[in-house]
């Protein structure tokens, strides 16, 4: 299986302090890891930097062969619209678009509009009759599933996810978490998880600790 | 399309600020549009309405008068000369052609002028273009008129209608005269005050009953056209060395002049005028500034989702663009309203039609500045978007 992100030597420093220092870090097509570590200890950072949001102080991120960390802004906000689906804890949805426009705008965008693909995506996680409504209209449930739908318009290779249940009771965290793996082993993404929530982390087969790959000291 | 897709949905959901900063750069704008355009063309207009004549000669007094009085049937005649005043300058060989004109009569509020057949049929008002009269012209000593248009719509007379003159400029029912006089000509439109007024044989005025025995020898004014540059002579030769009557040459300097005392009005009105525009560019700065600020963690959501930084410049000056643009567009109606309502009242008013130009360069400039201080007072929120961080706003 072909390698989606491939991490070597990374390291974030904000002024003298390093935040992120991971040697080496894999993750194939299909394969989804969930990484559980304490609040504050840098996994948002290193979600960030393979998102392309973050630059990288040192070392290496590579999505799908592309190295992140030679691109400039601009190419790392081209290549996160088409190649990496991004899911927070808050659903970052836009307040003033529809559920539906809110997929569309994604797919605009990453420059490849497909309004059936979005309905269907919407029909699959049972929001297809909210398509119309604001987020605000939406109950919070209804706004994860949309904030998933909009992380997986583009077919991303790489969907990441930064504490995606911290904003849903435990009934509606445990239905997300199913819906996000089904979802990224259904369209073949990549899912990368990072979590301090227990629970969400014993539902994956593939667990690591923060504390493992991160080599601050 | 992102940067219009954001801006026109940005517009839409701040509906009430957009409207505000529509209304406000619309209204600046119009102003601009009046000021500098349409009291240009009034002004023009007026200063050209000098109904084809070169000159005036009238009794001793204010040149202004004279032509108010002679040329635009405004304000009262500054007293009268005698026929053989008249008759001096109708034969002096630097005079192409002398039209006597008498006032001192109305009816219902327009004036009656006395003239000769002459003025009705050979006078060219605008440079190859003479009355035309439908009907005919009134007989030299008959009891007959010859009336504008817009005395004819506005007291809805018809040849063959008869109206008994009013004594004096301002209609008083008291004031009536005995004698009848009956509409044989309805003159075409001219657009100058001539269509406000009721022309009738000079002998009718300076004969009519209760006017004293030495205004049947008197007139108001002598309308002269002028033979090459014989002005300047005659108005040595009346101003300087007469004192008896005023030589009025060239009727537009005196005109222009009396514009010229007004100008510092205009030049308040234009001050005016970009200093409101001023005002809507600032505040429609203050509005784009404090949606922007607003938005700070839409921005950043968009920038999550992969659109790069020029993308959200773009859609806060397109934003600016779009609200200057339609801005514009209202402005243009809104002028085009002012336009014709001041048409109608200086038509109304004075029998002037001026001529609406919506063409101008001035437009163009007008407009473009517009557009450009749309941009420019956006380029501010626009770079507090561009450099707005992504995640600091999302943690905020």
């Amino acid at each position: 299986m072909s390698l989606i992100l491939e991490i070597q030597n990374l390291q974030k420093q904000f002024g003298k302090n390093t935040i992120v220092n991971v040697p080496e870090f894999f993750l194939s097509q299909s394969e989804s890891i969930a990484i559980k570590g304490e609040s504050g200890s840098g996994k948002s950072t290193f979600l960030n930097l393979c998102a392309g949001i973050l630059k990288a102080s040192r070392g290496c991120i590579k999505v799908n062969e592309i190295a992140l960390s030679n691109c400039s802004e601009s190419e790392r906000d081209h290549f996160r619209a088409k190649n990496i689906g991004y899911l927070h804890q808050q659903f970052l949805l836009l307040q003033g678009f529809s559920a539906l426009e809110n997929l569309m705008i994604a797919m605009k965008i990453a420059g490849h509009v497909d309004e059936y693909f979005a309905y269907k995506l919407l029909e699959e996680l049972g929001i297809s009759h909210q398509r119309n409504r604001l987020p605000k209209q939406m109950s919070v449930g209804e706004k994860q599933r949309l904030a998933i739908a909009r992380a997986l318009v583009n077919k991303p290779s790489l969907l990441l996810a930064d504490e995606p249940t911290a904003s849903l009771d435990d009934e509606n965290s445990a239905v997300s978490i199913e819906l996000l793996q089904k979802l990224s082993s259904d369209h073949k993404t990549a899912l990368l998880v990072v979590t301090h929530d227990t629970n969400v982390w014993n539902r994956f087969t593939t667990k690591i600790h923060w504390k493992e790959i991160n080599q601050v000291k | 399309m992102i940067p219009v897709t954001i801006a026109l949905r940005n517009l839409k959901i701040h509906w009430i600020s957009s409207i505000i900063s529509i209304h406000s750069i619309a209204l600046s704008t119009t102003l601009l549009f009046t000021v500098w355009l349409l009291i240009q063309q009034t002004e023009k207009s007026i200063r050209q309405n000098n109904g084809g004549f070169d000159a005036v000669l009238g009794a001793r007094g204010s040149q202004l008068q004279l032509v108010l009085n002679s040329l635009f049937h405004m304000d009262s005649s500054p007293g009268t000369i005698t026929m053989l005043d008249y008759q001096q300058i109708k034969s002096h060989p630097a005079v192409k052609s002398a039209i006597p004109i008498a006032v001192g009569d109305n009816f219902k509020g327009f004036r009656i002028v006395g003239t000769n057949q002459d003025y009705m049929t050979l006078h060219e008002y605008k440079k190859g273009r003479k009355f035309e009269i439908e009907g005919r012209v009134f007989g030299k000593k008959e009891k007959e008129a010859v009336i504008g248009l817009f005395v004819a719509q506005t007291l809805n007379l018809k040849i063959g209608d008869v109206f008994h003159p009013y004594h004096g400029l301002q209609y008083q029912e008291s004031a009536k005269h005995q004698e009848q006089y009956r509409v044989v000509g309805i003159l075409k439109k001219t657009g100058t005050p001539v269509d406000r007024v009721l022309w009738i044989p000079l002998h009718g005025v300076q004969n009519m009953e209760g006017h004293s025995e030495e205004f049947a020898q008197s007139l108001s004014a002598v309308l002269l056209k002028l033979k090459g540059k014989a002005g300047f002579m005659l108005q040595m030769m009346y101003n300087k060395q007469g004192n008896k009557l005023t030589f009025v040459w060239p009727t537009a300097l005196v005109i222009r002049n009396f514009f010229a005392k007004t100008e510092w009005a205009t030049l308040a009105l234009k001050i005016v005028g970009v200093l409101v525009a001023f005002i809507a560019t600032l505040s429609n700065f203050a509005i784009l500034f404090n949606s922007i600020r607003e938005r700070r963690k839409e921005l950043a959501i968009f920038r999550i989702i992969g659109a790069n930084k020029k993308t959200l410049l773009f859609s806060v000056l397109v934003e600016g663009f779009i609200i200057s643009a339609i801005a514009l567009l209202l402005s243009f109606s809104l002028y085009a309203l002012a336009a014709f309502i001041i048409q109608q009242f200086l038509w109304i008013k004075m029998g002037i039609l001026i001529e609406l130009i919506f063409l101008d360069p001035l437009i163009f400039y007008i407009s473009g500045i517009v557009l450009i201080a749309g941009i420019l007072s956006s380029i501010i929120p626009g770079w507090i978007a561009y450099r707005n961080s992504p995640l600091h706003n999302i943690e905020s």
